[in-house]
């Protein structure tokens, strides 16, 4: 199994190291954070490809990390003779991974004797006089001219390597680039060969090039005698392809009851991908690479998919991206793993309780994502309670929230649990809650586990002041505000209103342009959240 | 598990040992297989089968120590150095001189010197304490070393940890054929060169290493060839008998003692293939011809052998030959199945001076005209 992935320089892992999971990780983060580059850096030190072509007929200038290449350039320009940029990926194999026996040595940089694989981009040493010449001429663009640069695949042993390990395979399931036409490509095609023992391959290999044969000794034979026969060709005849290039895989496309995968519902190819990727015959792949399951799947696809992907995991490592907190509950968000600057942090699962993962399983539309990848997070109990935060914050501050960083989620779950994953993922929270007639020491003594001073905290306004947010509000604004505000008529109650129609209520004063005086739990809130 | 040493006659089936045990192990077992020649190699890959071979392999001892040793830990002791290939070299004078740090066992390509090469696998042993073993062990469950009587200085070291590992290991050779030497230029255990190594193995066994057996069955030759076989060897290392078990018979069994001048008629006689300690300038009589050395791992019905001035002072007085010369004209000895030849000027003379031991056992062969 993976136990390290190490990459510098490539894309934007400048420099990065991740520790997964022996079986489940499910890395999500922002857009642009990386993910999928994690997984595109698996692929091409597991298998020295890249889309299905060698890294190194793929390598162009965009590999390199911008960072490290205007870093280059800017010290080039100032007269200095800074190092060329280069690639490194390693992976770091646990020892006992069977299959990897031969890749261990301790030529690796972090000088570890365990098995592993390293992929690593230099200039050509071949080519290091024209490569010193580029970069001395004047106004060179800032790119990285790769054809001066070699692709190196070696294993830990210092051994090149020239083909994936046997034992080690991996595969990847991606739903957003169904490129080819026929809906076979590359990775497909590879799972297809992986599906068929050797045995069943080298027959239908036979057959194939049997029925091949016999289209060239009778149907072609007429073409050609014909050809012949009127002269001009100078001998050109005309055959079935029988080079290896023409293998078998290349004309079998998988079908569902006899619908071809080409025709299928992205859903159900997606599916198709996966069952196949995932078969008992496919144990030779070790590594499965899932990138965003939720696109191009309906909700019911998605709940059956994930499934699938959990029941038939076996002894596989699971590398999966999303976006989507019902992927991430229902596989258990204690696998989770958040991209950052420098390598996907997980989460302290020493910090959660399996209560809680269960939870979060059932209740798969609790969004647990948004909160894991915010920077800041207010989570407050409902849309009214959302409405009312922002409209404080962006009074006394003059901007939204969300422009500040700062994420503010209903979860309509009194806290606790947002409290406990947030303490796993050592996020600045700050929880909103109702008194519900209990004094705030109460409920803060009740989540103290949770809690940290700057970090997490709980603000809940005094039972004196009100028991929900409405005679809150109500509370420090005046009647007639109020009124105006809400539009009442002169005979209605101000309480029974706001309590009846709490969301409109809220979005009333949101959407005001007057002035209104805050509950002092909220005003405390943003002045903790807006701390460093 | 065990380590199991088999010294054996030649003769007698060591490398079908090898290649019937490859073939008799667990399916699962992964199992690699050293000899010092490219010959040995061919000789035992042709012998397994297709069906084990893709849990087997088979490897020059040169190969083991780069890819095995040297290459998958070399950074504990030299720095951004990519081990591979080999730069072949009979002895150390062959390499320039003045080369220090990494360039004292490798070419400006990074190609390891031959003759250095079990120097440096020992100091990477020695500074890794063992890991390139470890990896080993996670690889093979069997290693077969031919031709064991090719190693020698620091191979022994690099043998005797790869004997203690986990490893199920199987060494087999013959001592009395050690005309070749992995490293000539090795000045460690110089006491076991040649013959001596089976004393380096009697020591390994007493200390509980290995266990060790001597096969002295030889299918190959008659009594009287194993006869002489065992006359060459210094009697003092108390190798055993060896037993020529090859039954077969014909007008012309035993030892002869051939008049160079007679050499042509002998030849087209009984068409002997002719063996010679070196290339020479004489000329020899139209006959397939080998070195002593070359003619290594070849068997033939008949064959004459060219003597040198040792090997007639040894037939006069049983002075022993010196260790390497021994090697080379024991292999010579053993290449046949019904006669050797012993070509000598004034045969005629010789054989009534003949050492008391060899009276019985050479006759003088002269034409029948």
């Amino acid at each position: 199994m993976i136990s390290h992935l190490l990459v510098t320089g490539y894309r934007s892992l400048k420099n990065f190291t991740f520790e997964p999971n022996e079986k489940l990780n499910i890395l999500i983060g922002d857009n642009d954070a990386g993910k999928s580059t994690v997984l595109e850096v698996l692929t091409l030190a597991l298998s020295g490809r890249i889309n299905g072509r060698w890294a190194a007929d793929e390598l162009n200038p965009h590999w390199f990390n911008h960072d490290v290449v205007n870093d280059f350039f800017e010290k080039l320009e100032a007269g200095d003779v800074p190092d060329a940029p280069e690639i490194l990926i390693e992976i770091y194999f646990s020892i006992g991974t069977i299959g990897a026996e031969r890749l261990r040595g301790i030529n690796n940089s972090l000088s570890k004797d365990v098995p592993g694989l390293s992929l690593h981009v230099k200039p050509d040493p071949d080519h290091a006089a024209e490569l010193a010449q580029y970069f001395s001429e004047e106004d060179v663009p800032r790119l990285i001219p790769t054809e001066l640069y070699v692709v190196e695949w070696r294993d830990f042993s210092n051994g090149k390597v020239t083909r994936q390990p046997a034992g080690l395979g991996h595969t990847v399931i991606d739903a957003s680039s169904s490129s080819s036409s026929s809906g076979v490509d590359y990775k497909l095609r590879q799972l297809l060969k992986d599906f068929v023992t050797p045995p069943e391959s080298a027959q239908i290999s036979l057959a194939y090039r049997r029925a091949r044969a016999s289209i060239t000794d009778n149907a072609l034979k007429g073409v050609d005698e014909r050809i012949s026969k009127e002269g001009g060709a100078f001998g050109v005849g005309l055959q079935m392809d029988q080079s290896s290039s023409s293998h078998w895989a290349t004309s079998v496309t998988p079908h569902i009851e006899n619908v071809p995968f080409a025709l299928l519902g992205q859903g159900r190819q997606v599916m198709t991908r996966v069952a196949l990727a995932m078969s008992r015959n496919s144990d030779r792949n070790l590594f499965v690479l899932v990138e965003e399951p939720e696109n191009h799947l309906s909700h019911a696809n998605l709940q059956s998919l994930i499934s699938q992907i959990a029941e038939l995991a076996g002894d596989r490592q699971i590398f999966i991206t999303t976006h989507s907190s019902f992927v991430l509950n229902r596989l258990g968000f204690d696998h989770l793993y958040l991209m950052g600057e420098r390598g996907p942090r997980g989460l302290n699962t020493a910090l959660v309780t399996a209560d809680t993962i269960s939870y979060f399983q059932r209740q798969s539309g609790y969004d647990t994502l948004r909160l894991a990848i915010a920077a800041k997070a207010v989570v407050v109990e409902g849309p009214s309670d959302e409405m009312i935060f922002n409209k404080a914050y962006e009074t006394l501050n003059g901007i939204e929230p969300r422009a500040a960083g700062i994420d503010v989620i209903s979860l309509g779950t009194r806290g606790k649990r947002a409290l406990e994953l947030a303490h796993a993922l050592n996020k600045k929270v700050a929880v909103l809650r109702d008194n519900d007639g209990k004094e705030p020491e109460h409920w803060k003594a009740a989540a103290a586990p949770y809690l940290e001073a700057g970090r997490r905290e709980m603000f809940i306004g005094a039972v004196a002041d009100g028991i929900t947010l409405e005679p809150q509000i109500i509370t420090f604004n005046s009647d007639q505000l109020l009124r105006l505000t809400l539009g009442l008529e002169a005979g209605e109650n101000v309480l029974d209103h706001m309590t009846k129609n709490k969301t409109e209520s809220a979005w009333r004063i949101n959407t005001s342009e007057k002035e209104f005086g805050w509950p002092p739990y909220i005003v405390e809130a943003i002045e903790f959240i807006d701390g460093i | 598990m065990a380590s199991e040493v088999q010294l054996a006659v030649a003769g007698s089936g060591k490398t079908s040992a090898i290649a019937s045990r490859i073939e008799n192990q667990f399916p699962e077992a992964a199992s690699l297989a050293l000899t010092f020649t490219k010959n040995g190699q061919l000789e035992i890959a042709s012998r397994v089968s297709n069906i084990t071979s893709s849990r087997h392999e088979t490897m020059g001892w040169y190969s083991f120590l780069v890819n095995h040793i040297v290459r998958p830990y070399l950074p504990a002791k030299f720095d951004g150095i990519n081990a591979h290939g080999l730069n072949f070299v009979d002895h150390d004078g062959q390499i320039p001189r003045n080369r220090s740090g990494w360039k004292y066992y490798f070419d400006d390509s990074h190609q390891p010197y031959s003759s250095r090469l079990s120097v440096l696998a020992k100091q990477i042993l020695e500074l890794t304490t063992d890991a390139p073993l470890r990896r080993l062990e996670a690889i093979y469950d069997h290693l077969y070393i031919d031709e064991v009587q090719d190693l020698g200085g620091n191979d022994l070291v690099v043998l005797e940890k790869v004997m203690r590992s986990s490893i199920d290991i199987f060494v087999t050779g013959d001592v009395r054929q050690s005309v070749l030497t992995t490293s000539r230029s090795d000045r460690l255990n110089s006491v076991y060169r040649g013959v001596n190594l089976v004393t380096w193995f009697r020591e390994r066994a007493t200390a509980g290493i290995c266990d060790l057996t001597l096969a002295e069955t030889s299918q190959r030759f008659n009594p009287a060839i194993a006869r002489l076989s065992d006359l060459v060897h210094d009697p003092a290392l108390a190798l055993p008998a060896t037993l020529g078990a090859f039954s077969g018979t014909s007008d012309h069994d035993g030892v002869f003692l051939v008049d160079d001048t007679h050499l042509d008629e002998y030849v087209q006689e009984w068409q002997p293939t002719l063996l010679r300690a070196m290339v020479s300038t004489r000329a020899l009589p139209e006959a397939e011809i080998f070195n002593f050395g070359t003619s290594k791992g070849i068997t033939r019905d008949r064959v004459a052998i060219l003597t040198t001035s040792p090997i007639r002072k040894w037939l006069l007085s049983r002075e022993l030959l010196a260790a390497k010369s021994a090697a080379g004209f024991y292999v010579a000895a053993t290449r046949c199945r019904y006669s050797v030849a012993l070509v000598v000027p004034q045969a005629k003379k010789m054989s009534t001076h003949l050492h008391a031991e060899f009276c019985a056992l050479v006759q003088l062969w002269e034409p029948s005209n």
